[in-house]
């Protein structure tokens, strides 16, 4: 989107909200969106206020979100109905490095929501998978009720190596997911020899033990890539609420290099 | 170089605001910028309390009003402005809000206030108050016309290519002249106060723990201080109309711990002391590092509008003597 006044959003028709779990929703926005895998944008009600979500897709021609109702802003789009109007600007920050990672292999791990940021990974390389090698693909959720984008599992099975796991499994299920937490999952999996490039997105208690579990196994701290959550508002590296250190979680993130983020200053 | 004699001063200001929209520092119920038509309000004395930063960024602004999903925005338009008596900490602070706000992408807001806007600094020939440390912060040329106070005349320098045009439209009362302005005149004795800038390997003291412990969360240091630049965005609707309302820019600060939460009530920086070394970091290290130039000017606002007078100078400079 081309936009003089960076603060201004343009209107956009929500196509489908399609409850995923009890308090988590994907919203189809009908726009063609150009995007790097990891971004985000800026949704609003106007009235209601602005969010800062990550982009779940790339290269379709809708904009698809994955949002969790946390606050006024996210409760307010779990109620929008196909059809009504949403405000969007974007996108914003720096996405994956998915250059970087070809030739080589790639391990995405991601919990939870975090989901929705590393699905746009998935959407490129399902239409560019003869750029890398192996790709190993963690997603964990609390339990079975949690799981987001399960009708896209088929999919991306199709182009990776798909770990799922459930920290409580109840028995019974006859889900194809390993108990336990997605750290602990990464821990016994012999990962993919050679050049690797890791992308991590979740809770910041997952990403940091992920994160460092890939240490101890060998990976240098700048293939580790681990994508971020701060509150924001400008989105442009001015309202200064997301920074880390010196940097701006929206314009120099909301992807990171591990060892960029010095120890995770606050 | 050109003089101003202190007995044309008030009919240099009454030339002035024919011309242009003159701000000068007055005392009301303390001393702050506002219109002036003639020099009998103006008040020299000492240094506004107020920054001139809410000319350029105001405390609270709309960004754009909506009524139902129709969008309208009121881009301020602003008239030729001559801000008189500024001092250097507080052109520097200008300059770096410009650095913010002019880089790409551009806040158009703060762009439409800007322009046209010209600066007549004054030199402080002594501290404006005890708690400044302007000597210490490395300040530039960011003015328009310069003014040092001589006996019975002001020392003009002109700084630009504004100020050189404004020396000719008011030569009336600026008089070349061969005097030449000494390194005195654009510093203040006695406020090379702060020992280092170079604060990154004090991270972890625990100075920042001890030194903010008598600390409110009043925010009086951010609002006061003349760069400070972090804001927030909300939304209101008319209590009769739901669907009209609009979506405003506030001030907002990182002493407030509410400025680093997150969905579930997580808070990066929950802990004062955290806070307040934030402060501090951005202030010195953060901004520097993208923009090559210490954020803060030294004006001393921070310590001086702080009701428990924190006061982070010393502070800093008992790590340096640790």
């Amino acid at each position: 989107m081309t936009n003089t006044n960076v603060y201004l959003p343009e209107p956009v028709k929500v196509l489908e909200n399609l409850r995923e779990t009890t308090d988590n929703f994907r919203l189809v926005l009908d726009i063609p969106f150009k995007n790097e895998p990891g971004q985000f944008v800026q949704i609003s009600l106007l009235g209601i206020g602005e969010a800062p979500i990550s982009i779940a897709s790339w290269d379709r021609d809708y904009l698809m979100l994955h949002i969790r109702e946390v606050g006024t802003v996210t409760r307010a789009l779990g109620r929008c109905k196909p059809g009504d109007t949403v405000f969007i600007r974007g996108p914003y920050g720096k996405g994956y490095p998915m250059k970087e990672a070809e030739g080589g292999n790639m391990v995405i791990i991601a919990g939870g929501c975090g989901v929705a940021s590393v699905k746009g990974v998935f959407d490129y390389v399902g239409k560019n998978r003869d750029k890398y090698n192996e790709i190993y693909a963690f997603v964990g959720y609390r339990n079975s009720k949690e799981v987001i984008f399960e009708d896209f599992v088929d999919e991306w099975k199709e182009s990776m190596s798909l770990f799922v796991s459930l920290d409580t499994l109840k028995e019974g299920t006859c889900y194809d997911a390993t108990e336990g937490f997605v750290t602990d999952l990464v821990k016994i999996t012999e990962l993919p020899k050679g050049d690797t490039v890791a992308m991590l997105c979740g809770p910041p208690i997952m990403m940091k033990l992920s994160g460092r579990a890939l240490i101890e196994k060998g990976m240098p701290e700048d293939k580790v890539y681990v994508s971020e959550e701060r509150l924001m508002y400008c989105a442009t590296g001015t309202c200064c609420h997301c920074m880390i250190g010196s940097t701006f979680t929206c314009k120099d993130g909301p992807v990171f290099r591990w060892d960029e983020l010095k120890e995770h200053t606050p | 170089m050109y003089k101003l004699q202190k007995a044309d001063l008030n009919n240099f200001i009454v030339s002035l605001a024919g011309q242009y929209h003159v701000l000068a520092p007055v005392r009301t119920d303390a001393v702050r910028f506002q219109e002036v038509k003639s020099a009998d309000a103006i008040d020299l004395s000492e240094n506004s309390y107020v920054p001139i930063k809410q000319f350029f960024f105001p405390q609270q602004e709309t960004l754009f009003k909506f009524a139902g999903d129709e969008i309208t925005v009121p881009l301020p338009e602003t008239e030729p402005r001559v801000f008189f008596g500024v001092r250097r900490c507080d052109l520097n602070a200008v300059a770096h809000q410009d650095l913010v706000y002019l880089e790409e992408p551009q806040n158009p807001y703060y762009a439409a206030r800007r322009k046209n806007t010209l600066f007549i600094g004054l030199h402080c020939a002594q501290p404006c108050n005890q708690y400044a440390f302007c000597g210490s912060m490395r300040l530039k040329d960011h003015h328009d016309l310069w003014l040092s106070e001589r006996s019975d005349y002001y020392l003009v320098e002109a700084g630009s290519e504004g100020g050189e045009k404004l020396a000719k439209q008011l030569s009336a009362y600026l008089k070349p002249t061969d005097e030449a302005l000494s390194a005195a005149d654009k510093e203040t004795p006695g406020t090379d106060k702060l020992k280092t800038t170079n604060i990154a390997a004090f991270y972890g003291n625990p100075e920042w723990e001890t030194g903010v412990k008598w600390c409110l969360s009043c925010a009086a240091c951010t609002t006061t201080c003349p760069t400070c630049y972090c804001h927030e965005i909300w939304d209101t609707v008319e209590s009769s109309d739901t669907t009209k309302g609009c979506r405003i820019r506030n001030w907002s600060s990182c002493q407030l711990k509410e400025f680093s939460r997150v969905s579930n009530d997580l808070y990066f920086r929950e802990p004062r002391s955290e806070r307040f070394r934030f402060r501090i970091y951005h202030q010195i290290e953060y901004y520097r590092e993208r923009y090559g130039v210490t954020m803060c000017v030294g004006c001393g606002r921070c310590i001086s509008n702080c009701p428990t007078r924190i006061d982070w100078v010393s502070i800093v400079n008992r790590m340096v003597a640790q």
